[in-house]
């Protein structure tokens, strides 16, 4: 085959697809144009009954028959739109106990095996609008998914159904969820609290990796009931240093005389991560007692350390911002600094950073 | 007989040198194709969880990690008041922004100390990275998320050494002053962070504003520059961003971040010595010694792009500003290339090494010479009847059609998933910009980046003033 011959069968090829990629823009252009009409339809054919159900004139049964006769993927993209944000959860409730057994519903978490994790997501998401009691299966392996749009999505159905064996389940779990995933469970499982506070404190009872520790303190921490952040108090001196600090951490909710003195005495760990988290805990407890201690951390090596202490001392009363003006004195230029850059910031500013 | 003989030496080589362009033309389209075609499926991938409105909400929770915005700013009185205001106001729940004055010669500072009341604050910040001389450190007394650096003049990649420097939060967002970025974009952004994906940078898309209307700082009717350099140069920002570096995503990460609108891991950039500042190309510099850090120390950390968070930027309309611009950015590829020539080939660094590098080496850097040895080439070959008509023709007629298919292409998956131009009209300026690029622009840009060679020979390290519009005037 000639050079020329090679250009030419190119050049033919590459005009079919200019042709296609063409026709393919067109056709992608009003394809898009009907389906927003078909969003559009859908939203007012479901407008008067939604109406109805949010004047209480009946308990939804047109919205759910309305429902009923769209696509199934416009009628599951309605009903976690609406149930998302317009209706109350009384109403949502009973608009999912009516269209729980209809057959796009069915479809749409029959989904939940898929192997595209979109198709999961769109089951997850329909899950939490419909979720009765029964389906706690279907909710421990969406909330357990690999994927962490899936999982994150199915977190919301978590307070629909939750039994002891579900809790245990996702508590056993959240070592393996990614750090965001792991929040929302944690949040998700306030509403359970009692049930969650009896898993988390056996957890941290027994002895387990360092990421497993430092999830279960974070579940603590979120739960913020005084048996879980007991729980947390002898893991202030575990040898892991990210253990040490997600105590610290947790530990700034612990208003006992326990978890005051277990904080203090990070204040002296040998890692400036603790330290920090450890001065921030101090400052939230109001430890007043460790008033010196921070006054010494205005001198630490680690700008963090400094920096939480300053905001520390500036939160503790006329004691600490006493000891934040001696330290503006101090010929220790780091500690000035750091004092002047505190006194420096408004109150909002302060509580903001603090916070931060 | 000797002349005969090197006439025909002469005529054997112009035939292989015929042949090497067209393979080589052929090579580096069927790559664009690959990249592509790995495009698609991220493309989709992206866009099936964009707006998911489980993790929208999420976003706004504390799961996301605190960021802080890095804004070098170099006599940007005009506008930094309203710049600055706009990163404050970026719908995030927590973020700082650090803006640096480079040693402006206008108000900059003045401006900024006046409107958001500092007060000097002392420089309780480690100097992890050496800067240019440190004038005095800002705090704002009523934004808490507001730090200013006053410094001397070091340049941009000197002035984000600065910021870096006084970043508080482990991720940092580089962002040019006159940049405008989408309310949102942060905490698209920080998408990888919620799927739990183990990130040391992340790009984003950068896309022309001219033509646009924009208020208070927001792109409220985005639409495509009738006028022909800036609208060519849309379709240019679709088809880098939205097929270009998203195909990286799947052949080891991208070389470029855009130093419009790039996240990083700030431990990473610490431990590499943050930006080169003496380079006219930081982003590019950047992101390759980053590469080159997390293979020498085996992090699993990665270089993503995702699609969706939107940055704005004013492209040039004038060819004067347009020549600097694209002088300086091939004369900062050939200078960063050059720079880190240890990467080519090297097993060290993986597909870094063998795809990355030596794509932007051939196809990129080099691709100006070789483009101008094919004219020259076949005009000779042509001349002396080495090369017919026909073929040269069509060879021309099949790489203007590639450049229009990948145009095309790009448009396409705009088309499939953000669609940010909905008018008609727009839709087909895309397609007739996509279709004109090739004539004229295309060879006008080419002798631009010819040029940036002998500048890059004498040692040229100017940046070159841009001649802006002005957002107001483009809405």
């Amino acid at each position: 085959m000639t050079r020329f011959a090679v250009l030419v069968l190119i050049a033919a090829l590459q005009l079919a697809f200019i042709i296609m990629t063409l026709v393919l823009l067109f056709v992608t252009r009003l394809r898009g144009s009907r389906w927003r009409a078909r969003e559009d339809d859908a939203q007012i054919a479901l407008a008067e009954p939604l109406q109805r159900i949010m004047l209480g004139d009946d308990r939804g049964e047109a919205l759910a028959a309305a429902l009923g006769r769209l696509r199934r993927d416009a009628a599951t993209r309605e009903m976690i739109s609406i149930g998302g944000t317009r209706l109350s959860p009384e109403q949502r409730a009973g608009l999912a106990l009516l269209v729980r057994h209809a057959p796009w519903v069915e479809q749409t978490l029959g989904q939940a095996p898929s192997r595209k994790w979109w198709k999961r997501m769109e089951a997850a998401r329909l899950l939490v609008m419909v979720c009765e009691e029964r389906d706690v299966d279907l909710v421990e392996r969406l909330v357990t998914d690999g994927h962490a749009a899936v999982a994150s999505a199915a977190t919301g159905a978590i307070g629909g159904c939750a039994n002891p064996s579900l809790v245990s389940a996702i508590v056993g779990g959240l070592p393996f969820r990614p750090g965001s995933v792991r929040l929302q469970q944690c949040n998700a499982l306030r509403s359970h609290s009692a049930l969650a506070n009896d898993a988390v404190v056996v957890a941290l009872s027994r002895p387990a990796s360092v990421a497993q520790l430092r999830a279960w303190i974070q579940l603590a921490e979120v739960l913020a009931t005084p048996d879980a952040l007991a729980a947390v108090v002898p893991l202030a001196s575990h040898a892991d240093r990210d253990v040490r600090t997600s105590a610290a951490r947790a530990l700034r909710s612990c208003f006992s005389a326990e978890g005051a003195e277990a904080v203090s005495g990070l204040l002296k760990d040998e890692d400036w991560r603790v330290r920090a988290a450890a001065a921030r805990a101090v400052g939230a407890l109001n430890v007043r007692g460790a008033i010196p201690m921070l006054s010494e951390s205005m001198h630490d090596e680690s700008w963090w350390v400094r920096f939480r202490a300053g905001l520390a001392l500036a939160d503790l009363s006329m004691a600490g911002r006493a000891a934040l003006e001696e330290a503006q004195g101090s010929p220790d230029p780091f500690a000035r600094d750091m004092a002047t850059l505190v006194k420096g910031l408004s109150d909002g500013s302060r509580l903001d950073l603090t916070s931060a | 007989m000797e002349a005969e003989q090197l006439r025909a030496a002469f005529l054997a080589a112009l035939f292989w040198i015929d042949n090497g362009i067209v393979a080589y033309f052929l090579l580096l389209n069927s790559f664009y194709a690959l990249l592509l075609l790995l495009a698609i499926p991220e493309l989709m991938e992206h866009w099936r969880i964009a707006d998911d409105e489980n993790l929208r909400l999420l976003r706004g929770s504390e799961v996301v990690p605190p960021i802080s915005v890095l804004v070098p700013a170099f006599n940007e009185q005009a506008t930094i008041v309203a710049s600055v205001l706009s990163f404050l106001t970026l719908e995030y729940p927590s973020h700082e922004v650090v803006v640096v004055n480079d040693g402006s010669t206008d108000g900059t500072m003045e401006a900024l100390i006046s409107f958001y009341e500092l007060y000097e604050a002392p420089a309780a910040y480690p100097d992890v990275v050496p800067t240019a001389r440190v004038r005095a450190y800002y705090r704002s007394k009523v934004y808490s998320k507001l730090t200013c650096i006053d410094k001397e003049n070091g340049g941009k990649g000197d002035s984000l050494n600065a910021a870096v420097n006084a970043a508080r939060f482990s991720y940092v967002l580089a962002v040019d002053a006159d940049t405008l970025v989408e309310r949102d974009a942060l905490l698209r952004l920080a998408r990888p962070f919620l799927l739990g994906e183990p990130v040391a940078a992340v790009g984003a898309t950068v896309r022309v504003v001219n033509g646009s209307t924009v208020v208070h700082g927001i792109v409220t009717h985005p639409r495509v520059d009738g006028r022909w350099l800036p609208g060519i140069q849309t379709v240019e920002y679709l088809r880098a961003f939205l097929f270009g570096r998203l195909g990286w995503n799947r052949l080891g990460g991208s070389l470029i971040i855009s130093g419009a609108f790039g996240l990083f891991k700030q431990e990473h950039l610490q431990a590499i010595g943050g930006y080169n500042a003496g380079s006219v190309t930081e982003d590019m510099d950047i992101v390759i010694r980053l590469h080159k850090h997390l293979r020498t120390e085996g992090s699993r950390d990665t270089i993503q792009f995702i699609p969706d968070p939107v940055a704005w930027t004013e492209v040039p309309v004038t060819l004067r500003s347009l020549y600097r611009q694209r002088e300086r950015w091939h004369r900062g590829l050939i200078s960063t290339l050059v720079s880190h020539r240890s990467v080519c080939f090297n097993p060290r660094y993986g597909r870094l090494g063998f795809i990355a590098y030596p794509f932007f080496l051939f196809g990129e850097m080099l691709a100006p010479l070789i483009e101008v040895v094919g004219y020259l080439a076949f005009g000779v070959s042509l001349y002396l009847g080495v090369a017919d008509l026909e073929f040269a023709l069509l060879f021309l007629l099949v790489s203007v059609g590639f450049g229009f298919l990948l145009s095309l292409w790009a448009t396409v998956l705009e088309e499939v998933s953000f669609r940010r131009y909905p008018s008609i009209r727009d839709f087909f300026l895309l397609i007739w910009f996509s279709v004109i690029e090739a004539f004229g622009y295309r060879q006008v840009t080419l002798w631009f980046r010819l040029q940036s060679y002998w500048k890059y020979v004498r040692g040229d390290v100017r940046w070159g003033v841009m001649e802006r519009e002005g957002f107001n005037r483009v809405s």
